[in-house]
């Protein structure tokens, strides 16, 4: 087993761990294992990992993507003039993207019940085992902080001296107690009234919100920043400032370098003192934690609900059983299958974000905007994106199950794909095309109304077309194998077939009567393409 | 023979549900129990509560005549088998066995020795280099018994620990308990398969619906019945009469 320098550094604090009377020696043990199991892990926001085994590639490309945000962070941080609003940034983002982290990342530490299990029935108090668990979610905190805060602390030293350091780093400790503490707070408060049900789908939802920001977040907040503005502003105080543990973070710099203004006094009291009485708090609540996670053990019930809405087109759509019961099928796993839903959404999330971009890019350098006429092209990339979500269906956590296919003896593949198909359509290919068609009509209007129609209707006539193409066995591989790179051929026959659409629909418009001679080609073709082309035969 | 192990008026509820219901018993060293009942019947809630795994329990329990609320210290003379073992699945073999010996603080090198050679006994050695969450149901729970006895504790709870083990392997296991009792340590044996149960035990423990219905000698036991059968005295003592109208419902159900 390898040596961890934060355990080196944890050794240097050795003493006072055992004045208060905690067996050190098992809680280093404890430790050092959950350190060399989180070098094994991947983490929740992933990018292309190849193989499983390759998890230090994994963690460094996970620790990249953070070190990315720092840099980021820095670029404002050494922009900014005001040592308030500069602070008023830098903690902002870093509460927000610390407790996403934190949340998407390690909220299996602060959950978990198989330490409980495990480390119980041994010699080792639930002392030692909760304060194992605080120092394993600080160091993970500290090792987010090197990467996320590092380039602004390099900003901040540029830009003052280097007496930042040490205020620096004592303010991100007692950050990191309040991000921790908070988001203990909140699970304890979601388990109390819900059960753990809820949380998890919590968690999902940032987890899922978190991939989306970081996969296409930047491009936006690049573009959205006005930097001349944010140079000269400055500071103003408003006693509804001592509500907001945003503000309280600059006061220390600012009386240091500046003034000593007495809410600056109470500001930097406040930093110190919420943190800690919420750890006096959270240590006397420790106990009510651990029953609470109880309710995290078993799988717990998906909520009643009748999704009458669901059957009602599962109804209208299907006269053949299999397919209707396929459509249910399918609607049941995305809506429950967690690790799926955490692939599919942010590839659908590229499907809106992209289009809205490329219009963006047209507007650098405060030019008017004035629309070319084909803006309704770039939703095209809504097709090339929605073959994303074919390739992940035969992916799910749950694949063990699809045994039954082989040892029922299943054959009618053709139903099955069209049941799967038709709730790829209705859960999320229409959705998104709703979606687009919004943010175009906020954008320009009702412009673009006839062509956000007609790619709804080329989407679904070719649907089966890219089933032909990647659909195998619903939800029958693990769900760590998508990441492999789909295959280019695959990834090419796709592309051809949108361009080949997106041409069509181009030259529409130069045909006379084109736009719906091409709606009603399409609108014939639908009904033939799901019967002939749909897969499973 | 001296009391090793005793629980005083202990109850649990888990809400309104009342799991345990004022259990009262004694274990001697050396004893081989048999702790038997229904699923649901409070035997893997007696166990957690020995454990220390649930503290919020009205009675005393007492391990070798010190009570164990709160301590844990009295865990390093005991060893536990779960059903269903929770480990660091990341793990290796080798690494898991030394994390283990270094929390019951026998040492890395000791456990790892140990734990190599109990696997060659049930030819899993091969796999001691393999991360846990590659083996197998059965290979899974070796390792669990292995682990649980890696210490060499003076009283062992075994909570149903033969699931997904192979018969060769079962053989094994039930020799090595065997011995174990000669060497005078304490087996409490927590199953529902009677079986075995009936085989290995000295003394029966029933628990139904919370309470300890029978405590007795196995002898003392198969003479409540004429038909000397653990399975029918449990059946009688559960108030389980009907399972032949149970079996032809499903089996009416099944040729349908």
């Amino acid at each position: 087993m390898n040596e961890f320098l934060s355990l080196k550094i944890l050794d240097k604090f050795k003493r006072i761990f055992e004045g208060f009377g905690i067996d050190y020696k098992l809680l280093r043990i404890i430790l050092k294992t959950k350190l060399i199991l989180d070098s094994r892990r991947a983490p929740v926001i992933n990018t292309n990992q190849k193989k499983k085994d390759e998890e230090q590639t994994s963690l460094l490309k996970g620790y990249f993507m953070h070190l990315l945000f720092g840099a980021f962070l820095a670029f404002f941080i050494y922009f900014i003039k005001d040592e308030m609003i500069r602070m008023m940034y830098f903690s902002g983002a870093f509460f927000f993207m610390t407790t996403m982290y934190l949340i998407s990342d390690f909220s299996f530490v602060l959950l978990d019940t198989k330490d409980k299990n495990i480390l119980l029935t041994k010699p080792v108090d639930l002392r030692t085992v909760s304060l194992a668990k605080v120092l394993h979610i600080l160091i993970y905190m500290f090792r987010l902080n090197t990467f996320i805060a590092g380039p602004s602390l390099i900003a901040l030293v540029l830009s003052n001296d280097l007496f930042v350091i040490p205020i620096f780093l004592v303010e991100l400790l007692l950050m990191d107690l309040m991000i921790f503490l908070v988001t203990a707070f909140i699970y304890l408060l979601v388990l109390r009234f819900f059960d753990g049900e809820l949380l998890r789908n919590i968690i999902n939802f940032i987890q899922i919100l978190l991939t989306i920001l970081v996969t296409v977040g930047y491009q936006i907040a690049i573009r959205m920043i006005d930097f001349t503005s944010l140079r000269n502003m400055e500071y103003t105080f408003n006693s509804s400032h001592y509500l907001n543990p945003i503000l309280w973070f600059g006061a220390p710099f600012e009386i240091f370098y500046n003034r000593g203004e007495s809410y600056l006094y109470v500001f930097t009291s406040l930093i110190i003192i919420v943190p800690l009485v919420s750890f006096i708090v959270y240590l006397s609540l420790g106990k009510k934690m651990e029953s609470l996670l109880l309710k995290l053990e078993g799988e717990g019930k998906e909520r009643p609900s009748k999704h009458w809405f669901e059957n009602l087109v599962g109804f209208i759509l299907n006269r053949d059983e299999i397919s209707k019961q396929s459509f249910n099928f399918a609607n049941a796993m995305f809506r429950s299958d967690r690790s799926l839903k955490l692939k599919i959404y942010p590839a659908l999330s590229s499907g809106i974000l992209l289009p809205v971009l490329m219009i963006f890019n047209m507007r650098v350098g405060g030019q008017e905007f004035k629309p070319s006429g084909y803006e309704y092209l770039y939703l095209y990339f809504n097709l090339l994106i929605f073959s994303s979500v074919f390739y992940l269906v035969k992916y799910s956590s749950a694949w063990k199950g699809s045994y039954v296919f082989i040892s029922s003896g299943f054959k009618d593949f053709k139903n099955l794909y069209r049941g799967l198909m038709q709730s790829m359509a209705y859960r999320f290919f229409i959705p998104l095309i709703i979606l687009n068609g919004l943010i175009f009509t906020l954008i320009f209007k009702f412009r673009f109304a006839g062509d956000i129609m007609i790619l709804l209707l080329a989407g679904i006539a070719i649907l089966p077309l890219m089933g032909k193409i990647y659909l195998e066995i619903p939800f029958s591989k693990p769900i760590e194998e998508s990441n492999q790179r789909v295959s280019f051929d695959k990834f090419l026959l796709s592309l051809a077939i949108v361009a080949i659409l997106a041409i069509l629909h181009f030259y529409s418009y130069i045909i006379p009567m084109g736009r719906w001679i091409y709606v009603s080609v399409l609108t014939a073709g639908i009904p033939i393409s799901w019967k002939f082309a749909t897969p499973g035969e | 023979m001296s009391e090793v192990l005793k629980l005083e008026h202990v109850s649990k509820s888990f809400g309104s549900k009342d799991v345990l219901k004022d259990i009262n018993f004694s274990v001697n060293s050396g004893e081989i129990i048999g702790y038997i009942g229904s699923n649901g019947a409070g035997k893997t809630t007696t166990i957690k509560i020995i454990l220390g795994l649930i503290d919020d329990y009205q009675g005393d329990v007492f391990i070798f005549g010190e009570k164990v609320k709160g301590q844990s210290e009295y865990k390093k003379r005991i060893g536990y088998v779960p059903e269903v073992s929770d480990m660091y699945d990341n793990l290796t073999a080798q690494e898991y066995l030394s994390f283990i010996g270094m929390l019951y603080g026998i040492g890395e090198d000791k456990a790892v020795k140990k734990g190599k050679e109990m696997m060659s006994v049930f030819g899993i050695d091969d796999a001691i280099n393999g991360r846990i969450h590659t083996f197998s149901k059965g290979m899974r729970q070796k390792l669990s018994i292995i682990t649980g006895m890696i210490h060499n504790p003076d009283i062992l709870f075994l909570d149903e620990p033969l699931g997904g083990i192979d018969a060769n392997s079962v053989l094994v296991f039930k020799e090595v308990l065997k011995n174990l009792k000669e060497e005078g340590k304490t087996i409490f044996y927590s199953s529902h398969i009677l079986e075995v149960v009936e085989k290995l035990s000295d003394r029966i423990l029933l628990i139904n619906e919370g309470k300890i219905v029978i405590d007795g000698t196995v002898a003392d036991v198969m003479s409540m019945q004429s038909d000397s059968s653990l399975e029918s005295i449990f059946n009688y003592v559960t108030g389980f009469h009907d399972y032949q109208v149970l079996a032809k419902k499903f089996t009416d159900v099944f040729m349908n």
